[in-house]
C-alpha cells in the first residue's frame, strides 16, 4: 500500500501532479491520457508498473493502436487485475454467516416450544384439522397445530423481528469495519414484512369484506407448525442476490427445500422407515421436521463462518506482506 | 470520443472495439474504483485507497473526475468525530463500466483470434 496516511479527500485537494503508486516514477508521456489530463496527476497503472510496464492501456499502448500483441495483452491484464479486484472486494463485503447461524440458533431455542406443542390435532376422519381461525395462537407464524402450547407463535414472532433487527445491526457494523455496504435493507424488510403478514392475515382475514385474504395461507404450509422456515427461506433469497453468492444461493435452495419438505411431509416417516421409532413422545411430529431446516443453517453458517474467517486472514496476510 | 461523455453502454458501435473505449473511464483506477463501487452498495474511501494503492490526494483527483462525470456520487459525512467519505457508483457508472468491460472483452477476443 503506497499511501501517505489516512487523510480523507480534500485533504490533498491540490495535489502534487505525482503518480502516488507504488511503482512511481512515470513520466508524463508514460502516462496514459486520461489519468495524466484530466485528473492532472499523472497516474499509471498500478499492475502496469508491478509488472514492469509503465503504460496503461489508455497510454503509449492504447489498446488497437496497431501492436498486435499489446492489443490483447493489455485488455487482458486489465480484465484480470479488475477481477481480482471485484473478488477481493466480494469476499471483504460477504457477512452472510451470521444470520445464517442466528436464525439456525433462534431455531434450536425453539424446541422446547416445539416439545412443549401437543400432536398435531386430528380431524374426525384422521386427517390433520388445521385451526385456521385468529386468535391467540399465531397460527402463520406456528401456532397453527400447538393447541396445547400457544407460545411457539409468539417466540417465532418475536424471534424473527428480533432476528431481521440484529441482522440489520449486523450489516450497518460490518460495512464500517470492512469499508463496504452490502444493501441488506432489502433482506430485513422481506423478513419483517412477511413476518408482519403471517401476523396480521389471520384476524384481517375474519373481517367479512377481507375474508379472500384466507386463501393467501394454505393449510398445509401452516399445519406443522413450520411456517416461520419459509419466511427464513425467502429472506434468504433476498440477501444471496444482495450478497451476490453463489454458496448462499445453494443454501437458500436446499434450505427452501428442506423447508418445504418440513411443512408438507413428516420426516419422523424417513427415520422411522431408518429404524427410529420413538412412538410415544409427542414431540416426534414435530421435532425431526423443525430439526432438518435448523441444520441446513447451522451447518451452511458453520462453513461461511469458517471460509469468512480464512478469507480474513489471507488478506490480513496479505496487507502485512505489503505490495509487490 | 469525448472524455466528458461516458459511452453508455455501446463499446463496439460497430466499428473496432476500441471505439467503445471511453478515456475518461478506460484510465486503470478509476475503472477500479468504478469495479469495486459496482460491488457494494457504499465503499469507504479508505477501502478503495488500501485496495486500489492510490494516496489519498490521488483518489480524491480520480474521484472528482469521476464525480463530475456524474459516474459516481461522493457522500461525505461524520462517525462520531471521525470524518467518513463514502463512494456509490451511479446508474450512468454502472452502465459505463459495463460498455469498458464489453469492449475489453472484445479485444481479448479479437487478439485471441488474431493469434
Amino acid at each position: 500500500m503506497s499511501s501517505e496516511g489516512g487523510s480523507e479527500p480534500g485533504s490533498d485537494p491540490a495535489g502534487s501532479g505525482e503518480d502516488g503508486l507504488t511503482g512511481g516514477g512515470q513520466s508524463a508521456a508514460e502516462n496514459g491520457p486520461a489519468g495524466g489530463q484530466r485528473a492532472g496527476g499523472g497516474n499509471g497503472p498500478a499492475g502496469g508498473q508491478r509488472a514492469g510496464g509503465g503504460n496503461g492501456p489508455a497510454g503509449g499502448q492504447r489498446a488497437g493502436g496497431g501492436n498486435g500483441s499489446g492489443e490483447g495483452e493489455e485488455p487482458g491484464r486489465l480484465l484480470g487485475e479488475l477481477a481480482a479486484l471485484r473478488r477481493q472486494a466480494r469476499s471483504a463485503r460477504h457477512a452472510y454467516w451470521l444470520p445464517l447461524l442466528l436464525f439456525g440458533l433462534l431455531s434450536c431455542v425453539s424446541i422446547p416450544f416445539y416439545v412443549m406443542a401437543s400432536p398435531l390435532t386430528r380431524g374426525p376422519s384422521g386427517s390433520r384439522a388445521v385451526a385456521l381461525t385468529s386468535g391467540p395462537t399465531l397460527p402463520i407464524l406456528g401456532g397453527a397445530p400447538m393447541q396445547g402450547s400457544f407460545f411457539l407463535g409468539y417466540y417465532w414472532l418475536i424471534a424473527l423481528v428480533g432476528g431481521y433487527l440484529l441482522c440489520a445491526l449486523w450489516y450497518r457494523r460490518h460495512a464500517r469495519l470492512a469499508g463496504l455496504q452490502t444493501p441488506a435493507r432489502g433482506y430485513v424488510i422481506t423478513g419483517v414484512v412477511l413476518t408482519a403478514a403471517a401476523l396480521l392475515l389471520p384476524p384481517l382475514s375474519q373481517f367479512s369484506a377481507l375474508h379472500w385474504l384466507s386463501v393467501a395461507w394454505p393449510g398445509d404450509l401452516v399445519v406443522r407448525g413450520m411456517f416461520p422456515f419459509l419466511i427464513i427461506a425467502a429472506g434468504l433469497w433476498v440477501l444471496a442476490w444482495a450478497e451476490r453468492s453463489r454458496a448462499l444461493a445453494v443454501t437458500a435452495v436446499v434450505f427452501t427445500g428442506a423447508a418445504l419438505l418440513a411443512n408438507l411431509y413428516d420426516v419422523e416417516n424417513l427415520l422411522y422407515r431408518l429404524g427410529w421409532n420413538p412412538a410415544g413422545y409427542n414431540w416426534q411430529v414435530t421435532i425431526p421436521n423443525m430439526l432438518l431446516p435448523t441444520v441446513v443453517l447451522l451447518v451452511a453458517g458453520g462453513a461461511a463462518g469458517v471460509a469468512a474467517v480464512a478469507a480474513r486472514r489471507r488478506r490480513a496476510a496479505g496487507a502485512s506482506a505489503g505490495p509487490a | 470520443m469525448s472524455a466528458e461523455q461516458p459511452n453508455g453502454g455501446h463499446p463496439i458501435n460497430g466499428g473496432h472495439p476500441t471505439n467503445g473505449i471511453d478515456d475518461l473511464v478506460h484510465q486503470r483506477h478509476r475503472l477500479g474504483i468504478l469495479t469495486i463501487t459496482a460491488e457494494a452498495q457504499l465503499a469507504d474511501f479508505g477501502y478503495l485507497q488500501e485496495a486500489l494503492e492510490l494516496t489519498a490526494g490521488n483518489l480524491s483527483r480520480h474521484l472528482t473526475v469521476l464525480e463530475e462525470a456524474g459516474l459516481v456520487q461522493v457522500e461525505k459525512g461524520y462517525e462520531g468525530r471521525r470524518a467518513r467519505t463514502r463512494v456509490r457508483i451511479t446508474r450512468q457508472g454502472r452502465t459505463a463500466l459495463a460498455g469498458e468491460l464489453a469492449a475489453l472483452t472484445e479485444l481479448v477476443r479479437r487478439h485471441g483470434a488474431l493469434s
